[in-house]
């Protein structure tokens, strides 16, 4: 219950850091999008169904949040939780490559995906998400925060107040 | 087997599940299901006082690290601004200056044409003082390519101040009335008791109305006009008014203590009489 609730406060803090802080210190009008690398953190160290799961929750709050196209967050976030939670066989949960690599990729799926449930339920596809250049600023500032977060949380995710009791009674096993 | 049919299940119940989802998102945008907007609207409120105050925060520490970043351009903007509120100052002040002269010429006018219609004047400006402190003479911007000559009077708007002594081609002294040459023929308004208007010693704005009669019933705040007599000064122009008389120590007449109308120290603008009383003082 205590992982929700640190979720929850992490949901809402990059919520308003999103639309506060990030929004005037954005480059080119681009800011990081906290929650999807919070759901491919999460996905990386916990599993495709814990990504599916937070991301659907997310998801969920934020379809609440903005009040409209309800399920558009939900099914992007899940998918790209899902997906992050699909490792390779080398992946190596202490090293920093894989996040930054799975961060970028997952971002650039969520664009797709976001384009292609636009174009599927008729919508206005913002040019934003047909730049280039806003697509590889998005990109570079999630990996960026994807670093930043890995490094903050890594212990959380893994054992802390972020992880699922399993993973983190394994991890304990699997040390000793 | 088993597992095929449970990924072909599960293959069946994710896109069921997305096409569902696709379908409501649909809807949504349309509001074809309404959806309660209330929780929406509670996020948001919920959230709303956290973001202001970030936001207003946000602002204060941007605009000051703004300041420290654009430190040479602030102080340059700065520097600018100073100058244009100096400039625009200097422009108040002269309009100010405009409006007092207006009104002090409006002032003018008015006594114009309260004295009769059987005065000639001319406008001047005063754009000097006496330098020093013993003769009390002030400079005129009118000289006698204005046909200003010697003599003539002075007023302003509070009465006769004293008369021209010295004229220039572009400029003429003015003795003033509490100057120790600038003595006048003087009369109680109202009693009619006659005198010399001189100056005093004690005060530039300080006259001594000598040689009244001695059984002149002289009252404090009679007023004092010029009497006329030797023709040099018209009759009736406001001198000042009596703040205090006494007996001489000949007993045989009686000085009045007058403060004239006129500030004589605050002189800007002041009429030249250049004719009265069907007399041209030209002549």
């Amino acid at each position: 219950m205590i992982r929700y609730l640190f979720l929850g406060v992490y949901f809402i803090f990059s919520l308003v850091l999103q639309s506060t802080i990030l929004e005037k210190w954005n480059i080119s009008e681009v800011k990081p999008d906290l929650i999807l690398v919070m759901i491919v953190l999460i996905g990386i160290t916990q599993g495709k169904k814990q990504g599916l799961k937070i991301g659907f929750i997310f998801g969920i709050f934020l379809d609440i949040y903005f009040g409209r196209n309800f399920g558009f967050y939900s099914l992007i976030l899940s998918f790209c939780g899902y997906l992050s939670g699909i490792r390779t066989k080398n992946f190596n949960n202490e090293n920093l490559v894989f996040p930054v690599v799975y961060t970028s990729i997952i971002s650039f799926i969520s664009i797709l995906t976001n384009i292609s449930i636009s174009f599927i339920c008729g919508f206005d596809i913002s040019s934003k998400l047909l730049n280039i250049y806003d697509i590889i600023f998005f990109i570079v500032f999630n990996s960026a925060f994807a670093v930043l977060l890995y490094g903050l949380f890594y212990h959380s995710l893994m054992t802390g107040f972020f992880a699922i009791k399993k993973i983190a009674n394994k991890q304990i096993e699997g040390r000793e | 087997m088993r597992k095929k049919g449970n990924f072909l299940v599960n293959a069946i119940i994710v896109i069921i599940v997305i096409v569902s989802t696709l379908v409501i998102i649909r809807l949504t945008n349309f509001r074809i299901v309404l959806v309660n907007n209330s929780f929406s609207n509670f996020f948001q409120s919920m959230l709303s006082p956290i973001q202001d105050s970030i936001s207003s925060t946000l602002s204060k520490v941007q605009n000051s690290l703004l300041a420290v970043v654009e430190f040479e351009k602030v102080k340059d903007e700065n520097s600018n601004l100073k100058q244009q509120i100096a400039k625009q100052q200097y422009l108040i002040n002269d309009l100010e200056e405009e409006r007092l002269q207006n009104i002090r010429l409006k002032e003018l006018l008015n006594y114009k044409n309260s004295i009769g219609v059987n005065y000639t004047v001319q406008a001047a400006e005063v754009i000097a003082y006496n330098p020093n402190n013993w003769d009390e003479n002030i400079i005129i911007n009118l000289g006698s390519k204005d046909k200003i000559k010697v003599g003539m009077p002075i007023i302003n708007h509070l009465g006769y101040i004293g008369r021209v002594s010295s004229v220039g081609y572009n400029r003429a002294e003015i003795t003033l009335i509490n100057n120790k040459d600038g003595s006048v023929a003087s009369m109680v308004r109202d009693s009619r008791y006659m005198g010399i208007l001189e100056y005093s010693p004690n005060s530039s704005n300080e006259l001594l109305m000598r040689y009244i009669p001695i059984d002149a019933d002289l009252k404090k705040n009679d007023t004092v006009v010029s009497s006329g007599l030797g023709g040099l000064v018209p009759k009736g122009l406001l001198l000042g008014e009596i703040k205090s008389f006494y007996v001489e120590a000949d007993g045989l007449t009686q000085t009045a203590v007058i403060e004239t109308f006129a500030d004589l120290r605050r002189l800007e603008e002041v009429l030249i009489i250049t004719s009265f009383g069907g007399e041209n003082t030209n002549d």
